[in-house]
């Protein structure tokens, strides 16, 4: 499908937004009886982005307006008003992207459109937006509810229009029925049960396939003095109609914490089996018995805040995944505290390649239930250390140190020609408050990396300072600075330097300017996170919260 | 570096349109309230507990807060508002913090709420439930309802300082019921 324009099928946008001018302004009577609000984000880019030794105009325009009605006592309209032509990702848009009726009545609530929902920790089920990511996965249909202190019961059916963020001309098409439900047996104890029916239309490089699923699922949660803990175990079990081939697989997600005064330790575990293949079958990204699209597990890593390190040099595999991860955090006094986080992750087992049949054959690892460091099997770890002192009531300084190692065995070749990066990041952030109003924050992050794979430079270093003056709560003055010594990067870039200025007014609208070049990343500005794609440019963005 | 700079009419038309749409939206919400759906929220804590908005309000104002792990500006908002808390909470004032973490790292909200000794009120929404019934799409977002359940004070995004607005329209709240 070509990045054709859609519009919305029932009435141009301009005089959908005269209508509801007309509809909230002028009816006095309406306004009395209905409660509306109202989200708007409005973003604009003119410029550049560079990459692997082209350099490509991009303009981007984005529009999109939230809007939900009450009508006491039990019924709400909602709707997405989106401009997004030109797109920065994705296909363009213009009209009405989302909408949805929804009854609420004591304990019970019904929904017809648009919707998102997660059974448990997504591994069945997990639907949700990410517009930085360009991924979307809520569905149009029918959702309804019960919920009381025991138990809880859900049902829902509709479709997903899925466009693959990667290959974003490719869109996935899904009907799904599925139901779940809680019970919480004592207090502090619940068990929850699902059961997701999906058939799926795949496009493939070379046609398409269609696929039954089904995804049965069963965890619990508990909650008991310091202790608390979630498990869950589920299974797919996928019929390929186009080749009446059929293919099972699980995962497993669980968590541990225990909690004291003024410490808590967490520890994640993921076992994710969903389709096991060997090195030839296992990098088609687009095949149909992998993790589906509408399934979320956690990642069981973690997500960080400083912005070197949120470009994440590991992609969860969740189809051919075990791993765990364990964060503590722990307050040496009211002003002091630490922060430590450890993770490792791997492939189960190993596959032996015959350079005579050019076939491999899998050979498999007794505790492919626990992750393990050796090199034939893929593995990732990191390591994070920070620690935040606060030494007046908003001035603070923060250290941080993360070390982290990704391999991405060659099981054709071996390791020789394996990828392996290892990067080392200092990150530290000072915030000092001159008076009550004005503050400054300066943040030096510094990394000191390793890639095989770059073969102009293997060993390079990269450092990120940015510097924010706020008055509050209107002002916001920043600039970032980025420099690496990589010269293969593939924007063809070793310094990227932006300006930005930020202003709020009237409570909720907060507007940002910038100018320059920007790497991306997670980037908190102006008072706001938000993930940015890399841009050399002018960008102008407006948020309204009403 | 040269960006192509083109501001057309149509652009020109977009901006000012969608902007005066919303904002007309907005001129007549001078009293926006807890509608139906938000007084009827009841909402689970971390200890397993369930706490009403609409009970809240009744014993003094409330102010709701959404906020994330990831999310540095919140994680420095909230130290605040815990010194905010403690100066108020005896005369009714309540807070609950909304965290919005997905299933990514919603197991780690008690560790580090427990490390912090937050006292208020904390809740996980890791589906966004909650969020999308207040319409958040950034955080930190924060709404001071009083005891009559109107807004009265609303916040998106956080920069050292901004605490002091919130302590500023509290006083006003206790002097006026004074």
């Amino acid at each position: 499908m070509s990045r054709a324009k859609k519009k919305c099928e029932l009435l141009p946008d301009d005089l959908i937004s005269v209508i509801l001018f007309l509809l909230l302004y002028t009816q006095h009577s309406l306004t009395q009886t209905i409660v509306p609000s109202v989200s708007n984000i409005l973003r604009y880019g003119n410029g550049e982005r560079g990459f692997v030794g082209s350099t490509q105009q991009v303009s981007y325009f984005e529009n999109l307006t939230d809007i939900r009605l009450n009508f006491p006592p039990s019924v709400t309209i909602g709707f997405r008003l989106l401009t997004d032509d030109p797109p920065e990702i994705g296909d363009s848009f213009q009209g009405i992207q989302r909408r949805f009726v929804e009854f609420r009545q004591d304990n019970f609530s019904l929904r017809a459109g648009n919707f998102n929902e997660m059974f448990g920790r997504g591994l069945a089920l997990n639907l949700f937006e990410n517009r930085g990511l360009a991924y979307d996965s809520w569905m149009d249909g029918v959702k309804a509810q019960y919920k009381t202190s025991f138990i809880s019961a859900t049902i829902l059916g509709g479709t997903i229009n899925f466009r693959d963020s990667v290959t974003i001309a490719r869109h996935e098409l899904y009907k799904i029925r599925a139901g779940n439900i809680e019970m919480n047996l004592i207090k502090g104890f619940m068990i929850g049960i699902s059961f997701v029916d999906a058939s799926g239309f795949i496009p493939q490089f070379v046609g398409s396939k269609t696929i039954k699923a089904e995804i049965p699922e069963i965890y619990s949660q508990f909650q008991f003095s310091s202790v608390s803990g979630f498990i869950g175990y589920a299974h797919k079990w996928t019929n390929v109609l186009t080749d009446t081939s059929s293919h099972n697989g699980d995962g497993v997600y669980a968590a541990l914490s225990y909690k004291g005064k003024g410490f808590g330790i967490t520890m994640d575990y993921k076992d994710y089996r969903y389709d096991i293949l060997d090195p030839f079958d296992r990098g088609a990204s687009e095949r149909s018995t992998r993790m589906l699209p509408f399934q979320n597990a956690p990642i069981v890593q973690k997500e960080f805040n400083y912005t070197l390190l949120t470009r994440a040099l590991h992609q969860v595999d969740f189809n051919d995944e075990v791993g765990f991860q364990i964060e503590g955090y722990y307050s040496l006094s009211s002003s002091t505290m630490i922060n430590l986080n450890g993770s490792i992750a791997s492939r189960h087992h190993y596959y032996d390649y015959n350079e005579k049949t050019f076939l491999f054959t899998e050979r498999k690892r007794n505790s492919s239930f626990l992750p393990t460091p050796e090199k034939r099997l893929s593995p990732y770890w990191e390591l994070f250390f920070e620690a935040e002192h606060y030494f007046e009531e908003t001035s603070a300084i923060r250290f941080g140190a993360a070390r982290r190692e990704n391999i991405l065995y060659n099981d054709f070749t071996g390791a020789q020609f394996s990828h392996t990066q290892q990067a080392t990041i200092i990150p530290l952030q000072l915030q000092y408050s001159l008076t009550q109003e004005y503050s400054i924050i300066v943040q030096t992050e510094n990394e000191f990396a390793y890639d095989s794979y770059n073969t102009s430079n293997e060993h390079y270093y990269t450092q990120l300072l940015t510097i924010i003056f706020t008055r509050s709560p209107n002002i916001s003055i920043a600039t970032r600075y980025e420099h690496t010594t990589n010269t293969a990067d593939p924007s063809n870039r070793q310094d990227w330097l932006v300006g930005e200025v930020g202003y709020t007014f009237g409570q909720s609208h907060t507007t940002t300017i910038s100018y320059g070049k920007e790497r991306g990343g997670q980037i908190c500005s102006n008072g706001v996170c938000q993930y940015q794609l890399p841009f050399e440019g002018i960008r102008f963005s407006l948020r309204s919260q009403i | 570096m040269k960006p192509t700079f083109s501001l057309s009419k149509l652009f020109l038309r977009f901006l000012v349109y969608r902007f005066a749409a919303t904002l007309a939206m907005t001129t007549m919400l001078l009293s926006y309230s807890l509608s139906q759906e938000h007084q009827n929220l009841v909402i689970q804590t971390l200890n397993g507990n369930e706490v009403s908005l609409k009970e809240l309000t009744s014993k003094g104002p409330v102010l709701v807060n959404f906020w994330a792990l990831w999310c540095e500006p919140c994680k420095l908002e909230m130290k605040q508002l815990q010194s905010i808390y403690n100066q108020y909470k005896d005369k009714g004032f309540s807070i609950v913090a909304i965290n919005q973490d997905n299933q990514k790292s919603v197991s780690k909200v008690s560790s580090y709420i427990s490390s912090q000794e937050y006292s208020f009120y904390i809740s996980t929404d890791s589906d966004g439930e909650i969020a999308q019934q207040f319409n958040v799409q950034n955080i930190p977002f924060s709404l001071l309802f009083d005891t009559n359940g109107m807004i009265v004070y609303k916040a998106l995004g956080y920069k050292p300082g901004d605490e002091k607005k919130i302590e500023e329209e509290l006083e006003i709240l206790f002097s006026t019921k004074e």
